[in-house]
């Protein structure tokens, strides 16, 4: 996402927002002081973040206002409206709603009237490979195969199906 | 006949669409539930402190499309 930030960057602004841990351990476990969050966020710039950080409150006041998915994606046009939202973050996708939303701007610009239609789509979010990588520590990445690998599965018998 | 019998066994997110055991996944629990906002709608205004210490104003920077990305470190 930093490089298409950069790419975009005279064309579109791009914010990260940093709402609760999405996968909190030992190393970055769950959020209890503003304080706190603010330290953690450190973590992002060490790791190359270099788009402004927005620090969302503790109880997650944005987020909520828009809709409390850990990990979302929104592009919002140059009115103020909302031209794509996602539970993901997929750079293909971004960049493919930005150049729509982008166009949209400029044929209204020169009056030729665009017309928009509202679409909606599934996207394919692949399993984290290497959750070892995860920062959070080894309690995330237990807790993360624990749901994907050992979750209970129904076992009642089919009963008129 | 195969045909139409298989029309009623359509799968949703890999599970019968007319499943009898629901089960809680992920993608049913939160990824397919997201609330907010819909596309074509004002996206909520807000302003943010950065990092950097300086204040954010959504509505502060119409003109240009924003990208905003909501995540975590984990």
């Amino acid at each position: 996402m930093e490089e298409l930030a950069k790419e975009y960057a005279d064309r579109a602004t791009f914010l990260f927002v940093y709402i609760r841990e999405a996968h909190p351990g030992e190393v970055f476990p769950h959020h209890t002081s503003l304080e706190q969050k603010v330290r953690h966020a450190q973590a992002f710039r060490e790791r190359g973040l270099e788009r402004p950080i927005l620090l969302d409150s503790l109880d997650g006041e944005v987020n909520r206002m828009y809709g409390a998915v850990s990990n979302m994606s929104w592009i919002i046009d140059h009115t103020g409206h909302v031209s794509f939202r996602a539970t993901w973050t997929a750079a293909d996708d971004i960049r493919a709603a930005l150049d729509e939303t982008l166009l949209i701007r400029e044929l209204r610009r020169q009056g030729q009237g665009a017309s928009a239609y509202y679409r909606e789509t599934m996207g394919l979010k692949p399993t984290p490979q290497r959750p070892e990588e995860w920062l959070g520590g080894q309690k995330a990445i237990d807790d993360f195969q624990k749901f994907v690998h050992k979750a209970p599965v129904p076992t009642s018998k089919s009963k008129g199906g | 006949m195969v045909k139409q019998e298989t029309r009623t066994e359509t799968e949703f997110l890999g599970r019968p669409y007319n499943f009898a055991d629901w089960r809680p996944t992920a993608e049913e629990r939160v990824y397919f539930q997201m609330e907010g906002v819909k596309v074509g709608q004002m996206a909520p205004d807000f302003t943010l402190p950065t990092l950097d210490g300086t204040d954010i104003t959504l509505s502060a920077l119409r003109g240009k499309p924003i990208m905003l990305e909501f995540g975590s470190i984990t």
